[in-house]
């Protein structure tokens, strides 16, 4: 006799004999109280509201949506890895340019693939500022986080996309919601442990550097500013392995080759259909510039690959007023104070690269409707 | 959509507050199907036309078995209901590595075959409502149910948000006749409901993906050959992820569910207190073996045949267990290993079985020793990414590791990993012969508060970084 999916089988759990509704509330209020002091924690350790939004991939693929969409008229994008995105204040550039420039640099990563997106997938026609930070910038993959990035951009769900839209009204008040001041991630860089021989150092994993806003402006964090200070270590720590490997004059002569046959077609596609890009060696200090001079990079490396590009070029290290009259408290970003002098200063070095290359003026690319300062 | 994410809060909260407005039962339920519709899309939105291909097939199919009378007919349906959802399965989950293999075996008779391009996503969870419907089909033709009396209740059983993902893979008898008349929780349930929502979610983004996550990828991640100590303790803390994440999400399921008033079965029932390994699958995804026993294993003649051939069906119905878990090799030797340790226990049993010995406490607590350090052997195939790995733990573990072996493990972690699993292990050990509920039900009311705001606590600052379920790709 078949049994009926109507009428049998079913085992109801057993409820646990407890004041559930007097526990879950208690709970709740205890968990408000608590999160009070950690919230007053956070802030005590400089972790501000709003300084972390939707994390890298999503922030990174919203703004790279904005050049899919007329409406935002964008005629400036800057490209890199890190360097630019700590190097560049949003707000002063726009006052500078007569517009505002998109960040779609990316921490970890050569611009490479990125530029290579823009000129192929989309119909921008305004000027990529390319960063170049040396040897990362020859890395001719995704990176440490391209993969992701352009995962987040290409095959965004609705999940995902309704999580950024809930997450970033709750970063924009509470301190606590930043990945730098998650417990874990506390407790790798705060608990000091004998160190086991060979073993991953925990204190060389990243650590925060900076607080990202809207458009992906992104700040140094506070306490890296001051040197010697623990965060401040915690960078360099994660800077040192393999800051010391020099790269031989052969592998040197072969990613200039890679890097020209690269980006050549795509300066040449993009100044076809108006656009044009221009490279900026970016400023570093430390053990960072040593290793930079040691491998004797402006010879064997910049100077080549600018040779090749044909295009306009900015090496950062030529002008004190660009590099080393600022300040790079961990060898490799700017202050916050610096960001605002090196985005006020690299501006008309920007129009007089362009003009020296293309002999032209660069309000021609940029198509202002507005008058730069104004 | 991820339990673990703020989209699933929000979205939760508006289910709630439908299934609690006074509307009638059938836009209630109509609600719930809706709602499981958009747990579902918000992933990949076409997916849903599997789900409603899964649903149409087998509500017809069912009726079609349950009216015909002529055997040969019958198997044609059930043929048709199986191809359907076993055709789906091996497309997106099975193509690529079905088509890799042919491409080696082609090369070894030396043709040369290239394989196209394969760039099918694997839809969320296609493994468990494939199964769960083939279930329903399976039921009807073996005449141990009768088909549901509403489509609107058939595809809710399809659909059910809470376990549609990543199980438990409910039978139909247990879960439709719930939808048939109105349930909704007592306030008690919904507490409890909460309860363990919270403790699912404490499990799956504070153990499995927080403390033991790390770990797991240090050692599972080298590139060089481990130490002996740092392979036990990566394979240890895998264990411990693997039972964090997958019964963790059973666990919020449960109390997802609970909290509509519905009730879904156990799934795990404290696994690594195993005793043997046929307990170890009487613990251990409790919805899964049961299917397979059921549908697969008693279908071939289970224990009722011949020695051989019990060992053959025994061996078979782990191996597709293996291979049901992912489009791997490493799969197949996990689930033949599994195969393998049973049918030793079985043989072992029926050798020595009524020995005295075998009936003494300090036999028990050696046998359970010996079913988890296997049990973690079998783990490692589970989890490396390939065989090369899989091999080189292996060797590591039964202490053939090169002199100069890599520790990547730092201190902290190995802290982590032995406080953790230690906790885990004593835990399933304290409750083996009870259950959740009892034990719960003996703490005192204080010291439930404290660790269920200390659980709430420690999710909110973790700021899980919205990993999804390893299950989920299964």
């Amino acid at each position: 006799m078949p049994l009926s999916t109507s009428n049998f089988n079913v085992v109801y759990r057993n409820i646990p004999e407890q004041p559930w509704i007097k526990i879950i509330i208690t709970s709740f209020i205890l968990v408000f109280l608590l999160l009070i002091g950690w919230e007053l924690l956070a802030r005590k350790m400089q972790h501000q509201p709003g300084g972390y939004l939707s994390g890298m991939d999503a922030m990174w693929a919203q703004e790279r949506r904005k050049l899919d969409k007329s409406e935002h008229d964008i005629r400036v994008v800057l490209t890199g890895s890190s360097r630019m995105l700590w190097a560049a204040d949003l707000n002063i550039m726009e006052k500078q340019l007569g517009t505002r420039p998109l960040q779609l640099s990316l921490p970890g990563t050569s611009p490479a693939l990125f530029v290579e997106d823009i000129v192929e997938n989309t119909t921008f026609d305004g000027i990529i500022l390319v960063g170049v930070t040396p040897f990362l910038f020859n890395w001719l993959t995704e990176g440490f986080f391209g993969t992701d990035a352009f995962g987040r951009y290409h095959d965004e769900s609705p999940a995902q996309w309704m999580s950024t839209k809930l997450h970033d009204p709750l970063a924009k008040n509470l301190a606590f919601i930043d990945e730098g001041f998650s417990l874990f991630e506390l407790v790798d860089h705060y608990m000091m442990l004998p160190q086991r021989e060979n073993a991953k150092v925990l204190n060389q994993q990243g650590w925060k550097l900076g607080d990202t806003y809207d458009d992906r402006q992104t700040d140094m964090w506070a306490p890296v500013e001051q040197i010697g200070s623990f965060d401040n270590e915690q960078i360099l720590n994660f800077w040192l392995p393999g800051i010391d490997k020099i790269k031989t004059s052969e592998e040197m002569a072969k990613m200039v080759t890679e890097t020209v046959d690269f980006f050549t077609p795509l300066i040449s596609k993009l100044e076809a259909r108006g656009g044009d890009m221009i490279f900026i060696r970016m400023p570093s200090s430390g053990l960072y510039l040593e290793k930079d001079i040691k491998s004797n990079h402006r010879d064997n490396l910049w100077l080549p690959m600018i040779k090749g590009f044909n295009a306009p070029a900015i090496n950062s290290m030529d002008f004190a007023e660009l590099s080393s009259d600022l300040e790079i408290p961990e060898w490799s970003h700017l202050s916050r104070k610096s960001q605002d002098i090196w985005s006020e200063r690299i501006i008309p070095y920007i129009r007089e690269a362009y003009f020296i290359a293309r002999n032209k003026d660069i309000n021609g690319v940029l198509k202002l409707v507005k008058s730069p300062k104004e | 959509m991820l339990f673990n994410s703020l989209t699933f809060v929000l979205f939760f909260f508006i289910v709630l507050v439908l299934h609690y407005s006074p509307f009638s039962w059938r836009i209630k339920k109509s609600n719930l199907l809706i709602a499981s519709y958009l747990f579902y899309a918000a992933w990949n939105p076409p997916f849903v036309i599997l789900l409603w291909i899964s649903t149409l097939v087998d509500w017809h199919v069912a009726k079609w078995i349950f009216k015909e009378q002529q055997q040969h007919k019958r198997r044609l349906l059930l043929i048709l209901s199986l191809a359907t959802n076993l055709g789906i399965l091996g497309y997106f989950k099975y193509g690529e590595f079905l088509l890799e293999n042919w491409q080696w075996l082609m090369g070894n008779l030396g043709i040369v075959y290239q394989v196209p391009e394969w760039s099918i996503i694997l839809p969320v969870g296609v493994s468990f409502y494939t199964f769960q419907t083939m279930a329903y089909s399976l039921d009807i033709y073996l005449k141990r149910a009768k088909p549901a009396k509403s489509f609107l209740d058939f595809s809710l059983f399809v659909t059910f948000f809470p376990q549609l993902v990543a199980g438990p893979i409910v039978r139909p008898t247990h879960l439709i006749p719930q939808f048939e008349a109105p349930h909704l929780a007592s306030l008690k349930q919904f507490g409890w409901g909460l309860g363990l929502v919270i403790l699912g979610l404490f499990q799956k983004v504070v153990i499995a993906d927080s403390l033991l996550s790390p770990a797991v990828e240090a050692v599972y991640g080298s590139k060089e050959a481990l130490s002996f100590v740092d392979a036990w303790l990566g394979t240890f803390a895998f264990a411990g992820q693997i039972f964090s994440d997958f019964a963790g999400y059973s666990t919020t399921a449960i109390g997802v569910s609970l909290c509509l008033g519905f009730s879904l079965p156990t799934n795990f029932r404290f696994p690594y207190a195993a005793i043997g390994f046929s307990d170890f699958w009487r613990r251990w995804h409790i919805s899964l073996s049961s299917w397979l026993r059921d549908y697969l294993y008693i279908p071939l003649g289970g224990n009722q045949m011949s020695n051989v051939r019990n060992y053959i069906n025994l061996m078979l119905t782990m191996l597709l267990g293996g291979l049901w878990h992912g489009a791997s090799w490493n799969f197949v030797i996990w689930g033949g290993l599994h195969g393998g340790f049973l049918a030793i226990e079985r043989f072992s049993r029926k050798r020595w079985g009524q020995l005295s010995l075998t009936k003494t406490p300090l036999f028990s607590f050696l046998l359970a020793l010996l079913t988890f350090a296997a049990i973690n052997v079998t783990w490692v195939f589970f989890r490396a990414k390939d065989f090369a790995t899989s091999s080189q733990i292996i060797t590591s573990m039964f202490g053939f590791a090169p002199d100069n072996a890599a520790t990547p493990l730092p201190t902290l972690y190995i802290i982590e990993v032995v406080l953790v699993v230690s906790l885990l292990v004593s835990a399933h050990w304290t409750m083996r012969n009870s259950t959740l509920e009892e034990t719960i039900a003996k703490i005192p009311s204080w010291l439930l508060t404290s660790i269920i705001t200390l659980m709430i606590f420690t999710l909110v600052i973790t700021q899980g970084t919205g990993n999804a379920f390893i299950y989920f790709q299964f």
